[in-house]
């Protein structure tokens, strides 16, 4: 009994411990989609939000000039449409620089 | 150059952060979920010494709370290590993401299935009574087969999450590219092919996306991610609350209506005992299910921040409750009945003596004490055993 005592005593006070130490973990997710168009000359980059992960929807969260992340619908034109225009730019920028240098 | 800007500005949504219960979760994981940790540890410990030292696993019975006693205290044991992995990073890898969701998940099924299995029993015994006494009293094999079965298959159960669970860092599949307007803003750089430009933004994104690792879903195709987030908790509902819960239902009414019919004068126990064992049941997992199958049901829809936040509050809530019925579980199916009672009190006074003689006590009362308990054993012969199973 003194011996069961003793191990739940221990636990209560390795549980306690260990359980203080509180450490955020925020996952982000686009739960619905912007209904306008994001001007193209604000945009500066995007990351892609699968359903194949956490979370639940899929989103092309384009990232605007003034740090804000913009929910988009990837099923939507425009969007796709962007995305294309951002990578030619890209492609261009990359050619451009390697002839640079 | 900011003149249109504030037009799209109005109608932008967002990534939703989680950052909204922290103090609540904090509470429950500090003050809530230790609390059930060590009480059911202790009681189903306590459990599992009276068997294994006591009580020889006699009835079906026994096979099944002891088997119960066991998934609880898995699940006890599984569950400040979840809590532990997931403030510490999960530092120990991906094994121990799968490992420890994939335990959780089979204690879960199993401690569940298991009181079915109980209640089918105890429907056997008495409302089956003549028909089942050869065959209860014949063998324990068919227990330790319905037990193998059910472990067996919440492991089956529980494979989707062995699988399915990873170890990663949420910003995995992300690609980020950089427009040439920006160039000068941002610290752009090749990336190792040079096809493409990585970009590190300003803002909350970059942060709470790579700070890191989440155990999680991790999925290689889109159809495989839509059947298995829909497959898993709708299994879960049916067969790890619906199911049980029918069965329950149908035999302890069945069990209730043959007490009430006898002519015992403990029989109003045995029935108070039966309906608290149901409705307990129902009082811990009704709201977390509900509120599981209403988040499984809504999973794909497009919905508001503050809605999803609700419903994970909801959720948190209700599954601290749930987690408090692996607690509830020896004192509602062990320590009520008279039989198990004895041989823990037998344990309590042997530990007594036991510490007594360290001292250098007499040892005449450890006598005397183990003679009126197997005067008190032979009392409660193999007969009584199943019927005084609940009887308090």
């Amino acid at each position: 009994m003194a011996q069961i005592s003793g191990t739940a005593l221990t636990l209560l006070l390795v549980l306690t411990v260990s359980l203080f130490c509180q450490n955020a973990t925020a996952l982000a997710c686009c739960r619905k989609y912007t209904k306008g168009e994001i001007p193209f000359t604000r945009i500066r980059g995007y990351s892609i939000q699968t359903v194949r992960t956490f979370c639940n929807i899929d989103a092309i969260i384009f990232h605007t000039s003034i740090g804000r992340n913009v929910c988009a619908d990837p099923s939507q034109n425009w969007v796709m449409e962007t995305i294309h225009k951002l990578k030619d730019k890209v492609r261009a920028m990359t050619k451009k620089q390697a002839k640079h240098q | 150059m900011n003149d249109s800007y504030e037009d799209y500005y109005l109608e932008t949504v967002e990534p939703c952060e989680e950052q909204g219960y922290h103090n609540v979760q904090h509470f429950l994981h500090v003050y809530v979920h230790s609390i059930i940790c060590i009480l059911g540890f202790v009681g189903n410990i306590l459990v599992i010494l009276t068997y294994a030292f006591y009580k020889r696993t006699k009835s079906m019975t026994d096979v099944y709370l002891l088997n119960v006693a066991i998934a609880d205290i898995l699940f006890v044991v599984a569950l400040p290590l979840i809590i532990f992995s997931e403030q510490s990073d999960w530092a120990l890898g991906t094994w121990s993401c799968k490992l420890l969701r994939g335990i959780y998940s089979i204690n879960l099924y199993s401690g569940i299935l298991l009181l079915a299995c109980i209640s089918l029993d105890r429907y056997l015994a008495i409302v089956q009574a003549r028909r089942s006494f050869r065959l209860r009293s014949r063998t324990l094999v068919y227990s330790y087969l319905i037990c193998g079965a059910v472990w067996f298959m919440a492991l089956l159960l529980s494979l989707p999450t062995f699988i399915y669970f990873e170890r990663y860092k949420p910003s995995n599949g992300q690609s980020h590219l950089s427009s040439e307007n920006d160039r000068n803003q941002t610290n752009s750089r090749n990336n190792a092919d040079g096809s493409e430009y990585l970009v590190t933004l300003p803002g909350d994104w970059y942060t709470f996306q790579e700070k890191q690792y989440v155990c999680d879903w991790f999925f290689k195709e889109n159809h495989t991610a839509r059947q298995m987030k829909t497959l898993v908790p709708s299994t879960q509902v049916a067969v790890g609350f619906c199911l049980p819960l029918l069965v329950m239902a149908f035999c302890y009414s069945q069990v209730v209506f043959t007490l009430l019919r006898a002519k015992n004068f403990q029989r109003h126990k045995a029935v108070r005992v039966v309906l608290t064992v149901v409705l307990v049941f129902i009082a811990c997992h009704l709201p977390y299910n509900v509120a599981l199958l209403y988040d499984t049901i809504t999973m794909f829809f497009l919905k508001e921040c503050s809605d999803h936040e609700h419903l994970r509050l909801a959720l948190i809530l209700t599954k601290s409750l749930a987690y408090l019925h692996c607690c509830l579980n020896p004192l509602l199916y062990a320590f009520v009945g008279v039989n198990f009672r004895n041989h823990f009190r037998k344990i309590v006074e042997d530990a007594w003596c036991l510490g007594k003689r360290y001292i250098g006590a007499r040892r005449s009362s450890r006598n005397t004490s183990e003679a009126y308990l197997s005067s008190r054993r032979s009392v409660d012969s193999a007969a009584y055993d199943n019927a005084t199973s609940f009887t308090m």
